[in-house]
C-alpha cells in the first residue's frame, strides 16, 4: 500500500498516539463484539428453535377441552387440521416426603404407548420411550427432572385424579411445546414448583377416569398463511364447542414460544440497532481524528508529493491509518464477540429448555459485522484521504490557512481572554466541534438507553406485582366454578380475604380491527387483583352499576377504540355469545390483551351470574398452601412473594446481566470519545498553550481553560443526549414490545441525573488525563519548530 | 568565593557550571556542558553558535522552560536548577519575556489581544495601546496573526514579550523566519529595548553578522562557551549587511 518508510512513520504514529488509538479501536471492538455476539446468539436460538420444531414435530394449535370423545372429537378436527392427536392434560400435585410450603404441581399429558405421537414428539435425554401397556411409567422433563434429582429409575407420586398413584420414572425428554414452561397465570418458569410430567395414554386414561375421552387436541392446521389457519382453528373451535372449549391457540399465541420467539425477535432488534449506533459513534470520533492528522501532516503530504511519490499512495497513507486502527479494534471485537456469544448461550441454556443450543460459528455473521467495521474505518478515512489525494503539493506546503478568525469574531469581547481563546477554539473548526459533540451525545444517550431500559422493565414488574396484583395467594382452578364454591374454600382454608377472578378467553372487535384476549371477570371493587394506573382514585374497573368494561390502553390503540367506544366481545368459551359493550375507560397494563369487566356482566357474557377460575387470598400464612392444595379442583397454587422472587432473579440473569454490559460498554465510549476529542484538540493546539506556559500562565490557569472546554463539550453533548437517549429507548421498547409483554418508557428523575453525573465524572477523569498530558509533555519542545 | 556572590547580587542572571543533558534512548547527549555566564542589566548579549550547538536549549534554561542537569541559575535568590515548578511559573510571569523564531502568536486572537493576554499577567504592565504604537502597529491592532506580515507578527511578539516590563528578554532567533530588510528593521527594534525599557536582552542568532551589534557576544560551539567578546561600539542594525 504505502512504501515501507511510510509504513514506519505510521507504525510510530499510531504507537505515539496508543491512548486514542487504543480508544478507538475499543469503540470499535465493543460495536464489532456487540454485532457479533447479539447475531450468533440470535442464529443459535432461532436455529435450535427450528431445527426442535421441525424434528419434533411442533403442533400448530392446541384446543383444551372440557371432555370430548376421542374418535369422534378426532374426526371433527381432522377436517380442518392435519395430524391430530387426541391426549388428556391434567395438573397432578406431586407428592412429597417432606412437607414443603408451596406444593409441587407437574403438568402430566399424556402420549401415546408404542408409538410416537404425529405432533409434539418428545426428544428423550436419557432412558426410553413408553412400550404397548398400561405401565405406570413417566417421562419427565429434563428442568423438571434435574430440580428434583429425578433419574430414570426413580419414583414419582402424584396426586392425579383424586387418588395418588406412584410412577416409575424410565425417561428424562425434553419437548418443544415446553421450552419455557409456565404454570398457568405465571411469566417465569420456576421448575422447582411447576414441570411437566408425560404418561402413557392408557394409563392416564385409567387415572382420570377418562376412559376413550381427550381433553385437549394438539395438531397441524390446514392453510397456508396465517390468516388461513387462523380460519381453520376458527372453524375448529366452533366445530368442537358443543364439548366445552376451555381455550384454543396456534402457535404464534403458545406461550412457550412466544416467550422465546419474542427473545429472538428481541436479539435480530438489539443485534442491529447497538453495534450500529457503537459504529456510529466510532465513525465520528476516528473521522475527528484523522482530519486533524491530514491537517498536522499537509507539509508532509506536501514535501511527499514534491518528492514525486503519487497522489493515491500518499492518499493510502491516511486510508492505512484509518485501516489500522479499524482492524484492531475489528479483531479485538471478533475474539470479544465469539466470548459473549458464548456466555449468552449459556445464559439462554438455563432458561430456555432447548436440544443442540450452542454457540456455533456462522461465518456469514462474521463476515457482515468485520466488513461494517472496517467500513466504518473507510469512512471516517473518506474526507482525510480525499483531502490528501487533492491538495496540488504547493498548497500543501504553504502553511495552514486554518487560522481564520471566521466565527469566533462573534464571541463576546468582554469574556476574559483566556475563555476567549477556549471559546475561539470551539468555533474555530465548526464541523469538528460538532462531531465530537455529536460522538459525546450519542455516546451519553447509549449510557440513558441502558439505565431507562432497566427502569422500564422493573416499572412493569413494580406495576404488576406491587400495584395490580396485591393477593397473597392464587389458586387455578381447573373448571370455572361458582364465586360461592370459591367462598367456601376460602373460609375453609381460613383466608381473612378472599376474591374470584374469571378468566374468559374472547375475540375482541371494533370495527374491522379484531384480537385475541381475555375478559377478565373481576368484582365490582376488587381488592386484590387491580388493573390499573396506581394514581388513579376510583377504585372500581368502571362507575359502579354502569354495565360497561375497562380495556387495556394497548388494546385500544391496536382496535382503535377510545373510551366511550363500543366493542364486540366474541366469548370463546361457553355458548360463545356476541356481546357488544361500551369501553367506559382505559387502564395500563403490560402482560396480555385484557378487557376487564365487573362480575355483574358475568351473566350477560357467559349467561352465569359469577363464574370464576381464579382464586386470590390474602393470608400471611404459610400452610394456606398445603390447604388448598387439598382440593381437586385446585390446579396450581402460586405464591405472588415466591413469583416475584423467580422474576427478579430471572431479571437480574437476563436484563441486568445486559443493562450491565450496555452501560459498561457505553462508559468506555463515553469515555474514549471524551478522551480522543480532547486529546485531539490538545494536540491541535500544544503549541499555543506550550505558548502560554512559557508567557508565564501557570497549569491552573491552562487547566481552568481546557476545563471550561470540557464543560462545553459535556454539557452541550448531555443536553442532547437526554432527549436523544429518551427517544431512543422509546423506539427501542416499541420494537421490543409485543402483545403479551410489553414496557412502559419510564424516565426517573434520578436516572437523568445520574447521567449527568456519570458524563460529568468522566468529564472530570478526561480532564485528568489532558491536564497530566500538558504537564507531563515536553512542551518546551513544542515551541521549538513550526508544526 | 566571596567575590562571586558580590558580583552575583548585581549582575541579573548568572550560570553556573550549567549542564544540560538529553536522555535518548540508553544514551545521553550532553548537549550544553559547564556554562558559566552572568547577564548585567541594560545589556544586550548575542548568544552566536551554528544550528544544534545548543543556543535554545540554553535559552529555555534561562528562561526557565527547561531544567539544568547540574549545576545552576541564580535570579537573585532563587535558583532555577532547584526552584518548583510553581516558581518556575512566577518567574516567567514576572521577569521573562520571550521572543520566539515562528512568533508563536495565538492564532485566534488579534494583535492586540496577543499583547493584552501578557499583560494580563502582570500587575503594572506597559500600556498596550502606546506600546502598539510605538512599534508601528496603530493600525494593525484588530488584525488576527493570519492578517499580518511576518516582520508584523514579529513586532507583536516582541510588544508581547516587553509589555510585562520583565527584567530579561530572550529572544530565539527573532529574524530567522524573515527576510532582509524586514530582518532588519526587527533587529533595530530589539536593539532599542535595553535604553527604552531597561531590560537585559539575549539575542540568539547562528549569523555572525548579527553579532556585532550587541554589547557582548559568548560563541557557543558544541555545548560549549568556545569565546566571549566585547563590543566597545556596536554596530547600529541598519547599518548590518549580510
Ligand atoms: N528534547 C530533546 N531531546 C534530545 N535532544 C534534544 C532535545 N532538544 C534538543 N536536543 C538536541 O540538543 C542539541 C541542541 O539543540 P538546540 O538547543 O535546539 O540547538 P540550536 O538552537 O543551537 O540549534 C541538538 O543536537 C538537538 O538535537
Ligand atoms: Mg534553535
Amino acid at each position: 500500500m504505502t512504501g515501507s518508510v511510510l509504513r514506519r512513520r505510521l507504525y510510530r504514529q499510531l504507537r505515539q498516539q496508543r491512548w486514542q488509538t487504543l480508544a478507538v479501536a475499543a469503540v470499535i471492538a465493543i460495536g464489532t463484539l456487540l454485532g457479533i455476539g447479539l447475531r450468533s446468539a440470535h442464529r443459535d436460538l432461532a436455529a435450535a428453535r427450528d431445527r426442535f420444531y421441525a424434528r419434533q414435530r411442533i403442533a400448530g394449535f392446541w384446543i383444551r377441552l372440557k371432555r370430548a370423545p376421542r374418535r369422534q372429537a378426532i374426526a371433527q378436527a381432522s377436517r380442518c387440521a392435519r395430524w391430530v392427536e387426541g391426549r388428556i392434560v391434567r395438573e397432578a400435585r406431586m407428592m412429597k416426603d417432606t412437607a414443603d410450603r408451596d406444593p409441587t404441581t407437574v403438568l402430566a399429558v399424556s402420549l401415546p404407548a408404542g408409538r410416537r405421537p404425529r405432533v409434539n414428539d418428545v426428544r428423550l435425554i436419557a432412558g426410553r420411550y413408553f412400550e404397548v401397556g398400561t405401565r405406570p411409567e413417566g417421562i419427565v422433563g429434563r428442568a423438571f427432572a434435574h430440580a428434583h434429582g429425578i433419574r430414570p429409575g426413580s419414583h414419582l407420586r402424584l396426586l392425579l385424579g383424586g387418588r395418588v398413584v406412584s410412577i416409575r420414572v424410565i425417561g428424562i425428554a425434553l419437548s418443544p411445546e415446553f421450552v419455557y414452561l409456565l404454570a398457568p397465570g405465571s411469566i417465569v418458569p420456576d421448575p422447582a414448583r411447576y414441570g411437566v410430567v408425560f404418561l402413557p395414554e392408557e394409563f392416564m386414561e385409567q387415572a382420570t377416569g377418562l376412559r376413550g375421552a381427550v381433553t385437549e387436541l394438539v395438531g397441524r392446521l390446514r392453510g397456508n398463511s396465517r390468516p388461513e389457519r387462523r380460519a381453520a382453528l376458527r372453524m375448529l373451535e366452533r366445530s368442537l364447542s358443543p364439548y366445552g372449549v376451555l381455550d384454543a391457540h396456534d402457535l404464534e399465541e403458545h406461550a412457550s414460544h412466544r416467550y422465546l420467539s419474542d427473545e429472538i425477535r428481541g436479539l435480530a432488534v438489539f443485534g442491529v440497532v447497538i453495534p450500529t449506533l457503537f459504529l456510529i459513534v466510532a465513525l465520528l470520533v476516528l473521522q475527528v481524528i484523522l482530519w486533524r492528522q491530514v491537517d498536522q501532516d499537509r507539509p508532509v503530504i506536501g514535501v511527499l508529493k514534491a518528492l514525486g511519490y503519487p497522489d493515491l499512495h500518499v492518499a493510502g497513507y491516511y486510508a492505512a491509518h484509518a485501516l489500522s486502527i479499524g482492524l484492531l479494534g475489528v479483531a479485538a471485537g471478533l475474539a470479544g464477540g465469539a466470548l459473549l456469544h458464548r456466555a449468552m448461550i449459556a445464559v439462554y441454556r438455563q432458561f430456555f429448555e432447548l436440544p443442540g443450543l450452542e454457540a456455533r460459528f456462522h461465518p456469514a455473521d462474521y463476515a457482515i459485522v468485520l466488513a461494517l467495521g472496517i467500513g466504518t474505518a473507510a469512512t471516517a478515512a473518506a474526507r482525510a484521504v480525499w483531502v490528501a489525494w487533492r491538495e496540488p503539493p504547493a498548497a500543501a506546503m504553504r502553511p495552514a490557512p486554518a487560522t481564520t478568525p471566521g466565527l469566533s469574531r462573534l464571541l463576546p469581547r468582554r469574556w476574559p481572554l483566556l475563555a476567549r481563546i477556549a471559546g475561539s477554539y470551539l468555533v474555530r473548526r465548526p464541523l469538528r466541534s460538532l462531531a465530537g459533540i455529536a460522538a459525546v451525545a450519542l455516546a451519553t444517550s447509549m449510557l440513558l438507553v441502558g439505565l431507562l431500559s432497566y427502569d422500564s422493565t422493573i416499572a412493569v414488574l413494580d406495576h404488576h406485582y406491587r400495584h395490580v396484583e396485591r393477593h397473597d395467594w392464587s389458586a387455578w382452578l381447573r373448571d370455572y366454578r361458582d364465586v360461592q364454591a370459591v367462598r367456601e374454600i376460602a373460609h375453609r382454608v381460613r383466608a381473612p380475604l378472599a376474591e374470584g377472578v374469571g378468566t374468559v378467553p374472547a375475540t375482541i372487535q371494533h370495527g374491522r380491527y379484531r384480537m385475541d384476549g381475555a375478559v377478565l371477570l373481576l368484582p365490582e371493587s376488587p381488592r386484590l387483583f387491580v388493573p390499573w394506573e396506581s394514581d388513579s382514585s376510583s377504585r372500581g374497573i368502571v362507575p359502579h352499576g354502569s354495565s360497561g368494561v375497562a380495556l387495556s390502553r394497548w388494546l385500544a390503540k391496536k382496535l382503535a377504540v377510545r373510551a366511550g367506544d363500543r366493542v364486540t366481545l366474541r366469548i370463546r368459551v361457553a355458548d360463545r355469545r356476541v356481546v357488544r359493550v361500551r369501553v367506559l375507560r382505559l387502564v395500563d397494563d403490560y402482560l396480555g390483551l385484557f378487557v376487564y369487566a365487573p362480575m355483574t356482566l358475568a351473566r350477560k357474557l357467559v349467561g352465569h351470574p359469577r363464574l370464576v377460575n381464579r382464586l386470590l387470598l390474602l393470608s400471611p400464612q404459610g400452610d394456606v398452601a398445603q390447604r388448598l392444595a387439598g382440593y381437586p379442583s385446585v390446579v396450581t397454587v402460586r405464591n405472588r412473594r415466591v413469583e416475584r422472587a423467580i422474576l427478579w432473579r430471572m431479571v437480574t440473569k437476563l436484563t441486568v446481566t445486559y443493562v450491565a454490559l450496555l452501560v459498561g460498554f457505553a462508559a468506555v465510549l463515553l469515555f474514549s470519545s471524551l478522551l480522543n476529542v480532547v486529546l485531539v484538540s490538545l494536540m491541535e493546539r500544544r503549541r499555543d498553550y506550550a505558548t502560554l506556559l512559557a508567557l508565564g500562565f501557570c497549569n491552573r490557569e491552562l487547566g481552568g481553560m481546557l476545563a471550561g472546554e470540557l464543560a462545553v463539550l459535556v454539557l452541550t453533548g448531555t443536553a442532547a443526549a437526554l432527549p436523544l437517549g429518551i427517544t431512543l429507548t422509546h423506539a427501542l421498547i416499541r420494537l421490543y414490545n409485543t402483545d403479551y409483554f410489553r414496557m412502559p418508557l419510564v424516565v426517573h428523575p434520578h436516572t437523568l441525573v445520574a447521567v449527568v453525573i456519570a458524563a460529568a465524572v468522566f468529564g472530570t477523569a478526561v480532564w485528568v488525563v489532558a491536564v497530566w498530558q500538558v504537564a507531563r509533555g515536553r512542551w518546551q519542545d513544542w515551541l521549538r519548530s513550526r508544526e | 568565593m566571596g567575590g562571586s556572590r558580590e558580583l552575583a547580587d548585581t549582575c541579573v542572571l548568572r550560570l553556573e557550571r550549567v549542564t544540560k543533558r538529553y536522555r535518548q534512548g540508553p544514551r545521553e547527549l550532553t548537549v550544553l556542558r559547564e556554562v558559566d555566564l552572568s547577564l548585567w542589566p541594560g545589556e544586550l548579549l548575542v548568544v552566536l553558535g551554528p544550528s544544534g550547538s545548543g543556543k535554545t536549549t540554553l535559552l529555555n534554561l534561562m528562561g526557565g522552560l527547561d531544567r539544568v542537569s547540574t549545576g545552576h541559575i541564580r535570579f537573585g535568590e532563587l535558583d532555577l536548577a532547584t526552584a518548583t515548578a510553581a516558581q518556575l511559573t512566577h518567574y516567567r510571569r514576572h521577569h521573562v519575556g520571550f521572543v520566539f523564531q515562528f512568533f508563536n502568536l495565538v492564532p485566534n486572537l488579534t494583535a492586540y489581544e496577543n499583547v493584552e493576554l501578557a499583560a494580563y499577567l502582570v500587575e503594572q504592565p506597559l500600556p498596550v495601546d502606546d506600546l502598539l504604537e510605538q512599534f508601528g502597529l496603530a493600525d494593525r491592532k484588530t488584525h488576527f496573526p493570519a492578517q499580518l506580515s511576518g516582520g508584523e507578527q514579529q513586532r507583536v511578539a516582541i510588544a508581547r514579550a516587553v509589555v510585562k516590563r520583565p527584567a530579561l528578554l530572550l529572544c530565539d532567533e527573532p529574524t530567522g523566519a524573515l527576510d532582509y530588510e524586514t530582518a532588519k528593521d526587527v533587529l533595530g527594534l530589539i536593539q532599542e529595548l535595553p535604553e527604552r525599557f531597561g531590560t537585559t536582552v539575549v539575542l540568539v542568532t547562528h549569523n555572525q553578522a548579527i553579532a556585532t551589534i550587541g554589547h557582548r557576544v559568548i560563541r557557543l560551539r558544541s555545548g560549549e562557551v568556545v569565546a566571549v567578546s566585547r563590543n566597545e561600539t556596536p554596530l547600529a542594525a541598519s547599518e548590518l549587511i549580510w
